[in-house]
């Protein structure tokens, strides 16, 4: 029978596409509804009734972009260039900076504090290279895998498709790599330094900078092809 | 006019004015629906009956329909009415053709200053 073969290119289609599995399932719903009545009522060959319904590449192709048209993206489709394409980069920059600032912040409210930071025998013999570690996950491994995390949220309901949620990802990892920090830890209290650089060929730190958004990309973009489809829910007449 | 069987939206903004009206005489599920049309237009419009659905749903994400689960014939159906924004949307799309229509019958005809431009 050619209904659940039919019906199933249909739902792949429409999850590669993005679209939300509950609308999937009520789609899919209706089209089985409609290949049955038109089975009973009209025809028995079931190739008969596909041709009348639509092959499964057109049907799902028009509800692909009728659903993007219900979207604010699917309305402005250049915005999908600047929020996907353009403000992922722009935002991981900002975002690093501002935790650059902000614990630069945090150091001098500690030194105000009389907390003593600045000096190697304030911070008990810590090693730099630990120290670099700790502020690439605060500057950068932890802010991407956020950025990452929001962007592919926003594209997932927008249901625009993983080519652009798999842009946004790249976008944040490209930024996300290029930070890297030096610090020399001198004897003298204040004569410490914190140099913050942007560069390739990348390091090990900055790999794992990178390796991280791409991470939660990648989750996203498989988790995307793997989701359970829940029931519908329509309220019911009385 | 015959439009081709598988383009989804047939006649641009045709498809919404079709279903606002033939749903504003009485709530319809898909098939039904699909049935009036066909029966309305005595089959000059053809097109991808499944794709239907997806113009359904996005009128009643714009809030011109609203979709309930009923029981027809002892089957359970999403059957589709018109909302009053519907309704609104339904009155202006209709003046709008009968306004188009009547404009490119007139330039079929000749015009006021024109020549007949189909023999």
């Amino acid at each position: 029978m050619a209904k659940r073969p039919w019906l199933e290119a249909i739902g792949r289609r429409l999850l590669a596409g993005g679209l939300p599995p509950a609308y999937i399932r009520r789609l899919t719903n209706e089209l089985a509804d409609h290949f049955d009545d038109l089975t009973e009522d009209v025809m028995s060959k079931d190739a008969e009734v596909v041709s009348r319904l639509g092959e499964a590449d057109q049907v799902a192709d028009a509800a692909i972009a009728a659903y993007e048209r219900r979207t604010f993206f699917g309305r402005h489709p250049s915005a999908k260039f600047l929020v996907f394409g353009v403000s992922p980069m722009v935002a991981m920059f900002l975002v690093f900076v501002s935790a650059c600032l902000g614990i630069v912040a945090v150091g001098a409210i500690f030194e105000r504090c009389g907390v003593c930071l600045s000096g190697k025998g304030c911070l008990g013999g810590v090693d730099p290279a630990f120290l670099g570690w700790g502020f690439s996950v605060i500057t950068t491994i932890v802010p991407a895998a956020l950025l990452t995390f929001f962007y592919c949220r926003i594209a997932g309901q927008s249901a625009i498709g993983k080519k652009w949620m798999s842009a946004s990802c790249i976008m944040v990892a490209f930024v996300a790599m290029l930070p890297f920090h030096r610090i020399l830890l001198s004897e003298v209290p204040g004569k410490s330094i914190w140099t913050i650089g942007l560069g390739v060929p990348p390091s090990l730190l900055q790999c794992v900078q990178l390796s991280i958004p791409l991470a939660v990309g990648l989750w996203f973009v498989c988790r995307g092809g793997k989701r359970s489809l829940p029931e519908e829910r329509l309220p019911t007449a009385a | 006019m015959t439009t081709k069987r598988t383009n989804p939206d047939f006649l641009n903004g045709v498809p919404e004015l079709l279903i606002l009206s033939l749903l504003t005489r009485r709530p319809m599920y898909g098939y039904e629906l699909v049935q009036a049309i066909r029966r309305s237009t005595d089959g000059t419009l053809e097109f991808g009956e499944g794709c239907i659905y997806p113009i359904l749903h996005r009128l009643e994400a714009d809030k011109l329909l609203r979709a309930s689960r009923e029981t027809v014939g002892g089957r359970s159906r999403v059957v589709y009415g018109v909302t009053s924004r519907g309704e609104k949307r339904l009155a202006g799309s209709a003046a709008g053709w009968r306004k188009i229509a009547a404009a490119v019958e007139q330039t079929l005809q000749g015009g006021e200053h024109g020549e007949a431009a189909l023999a």
